[in-house]
């Protein structure tokens, strides 16, 4: 069995699900395996594939000019991967973005190939002035997708979830 | 044939209620000062970006027509974006790729598109259907087809280096160019 939780995968994906959420665009990442899955066998969700994070943004800017809400699912070493879109495109443009980022290399993290881009992850979310919070705990997922995905709609720009190794993680 | 010629003789050849994505650069400005229309979306930044935004149209849009104008530049900078289209494999994607091995926008600096083909690439990626146009003949005669068959297709069309002098440029902010694509595309 892995050790990232189908529970808390479970949950923020019923939460994405009513937050209005039709597609998914997604890089795989260890975490992120469920949440990848569940969209994939969900036949009411579009599950796009991406070959590089930035492009999701592209896909997400497409979804919404068609009138479709969409999220991204990556790791926050796609989120470095994806900084000219997001500020070129997303935030440009004014297109609302749902980010859902798995937060690797912080308190924890035994992989030392996560630990830099956990390092600067938070310093570059304020530095590109997207609004961000933490699903660190199974009771505050819901209702942070949702206020998430509302500011990201009434604002129309990009604002991010960083997915947390004590809400995705079930070893110790 | 100048890329403005030929920008103009694709756009001629396509209904304004299709949805088009441009690249950034002058194709864009070429497109916006022959034939506007608020069904075209106009990049002004995130190079590379224009295939994956018609991508995401073109899966939640099926019924529509989905044209994406780029260049060679754009394309090489997001090239894992030709596989992505190919593999969702959306039949009303429609990919025109104007190849000067250039950045036109910038002075005219060299791409690797002179050694690399790029419809080769998309043709390898797994787009359904791939050509090049290396006259203003040809593009005539091949734009009869390319749009009426499936997609995801991709038409090459070879233009010369070298911008239009007084080339006016996209006036609408991108916040503008948003609001209308959305009411052209959702009506």
């Amino acid at each position: 069995m892995s050790p990232v939780s189908t529970a808390s995968s479970r949950l923020i994906y019923d939460a994405l699900k009513a937050s209005g959420i039709r597609l998914m665009s997604a890089l795989p990442e260890t975490w992120l395996v469920h949440l990848v899955r569940m969209a994939d066998e969900d036949p009411d969700m579009i599950l796009v594939r991406l070959a590089k994070e930035e492009e999701g943004v592209g896909i997400s800017a497409g979804a919404h000019l068609a009138g479709v809400k969409s999220a991204m699912l990556m790791q926050n070493h796609g989120l470095l991967a994806s900084i000219n879109g997001i500020v070129s495109c997303a935030q440009l443009y004014r297109i609302p973005l749902l980010m859902l980022i798995s937060y690797r290399g912080e308190f924890g993290e035994r992989d030392p190939w996560q630990t830099e881009g956990g390092a600067v992850t938070e310093e570059l979310l304020r530095a590109l002035r997207i609004p961000f919070s933490y699903l660190d705990r199974t009771d505050h997922v819901a209702h942070r997708i949702a206020k998430a995905q509302t500011l990201a709609l009434s604002a129309n720009k990009p604002v991010a979830l960083l997915l947390c190794r004590d809400l995705m993680w079930e070893e110790s | 044939m100048t890329r403005a010629e030929a920008v103009a003789r694709v756009a001629d050849a396509m209904p304004p209620d299709w949805l088009t994505i441009v690249c950034n650069g002058m194709i864009g400005r070429e497109l916006y000062t022959h034939a506007d229309a608020p069904s075209r979306f106009y990049m002004i930044g995130s190079m590379g970006l224009a295939s994956s935004i018609g991508l995401g149209l073109a899966i939640v849009q099926p019924a529509r027509t989905i044209v994406v104008l780029d260049g060679d530049g754009n394309v090489l900078m997001n090239m894992g974006a030709l596989g992505s289209v190919a593999a969702a494999s959306p039949a009303n994607f429609f990919h025109v790729v104007f190849d000067n091995h250039a950045h036109g926008s910038t002075g005219d600096q060299c791409t690797i598109s002179d050694r690399v083909p790029i419809e080769k690439v998309a043709a390898a990626a797994g787009y359904r259907r791939t050509m090049r146009a290396h006259s203003a003949g040809e593009l005539d005669h091949t734009l009869t087809k390319f749009f009426r068959e499936t997609g995801p297709a991709m038409l090459l069309v070879e233009v010369e280096r070298g911008n239009k002098p007084g080339i006016g440029r996209v006036e609408p902010s991108p916040a503008e160019l948003t609001a209308r694509f959305r009411l052209s595309a959702i009506g």
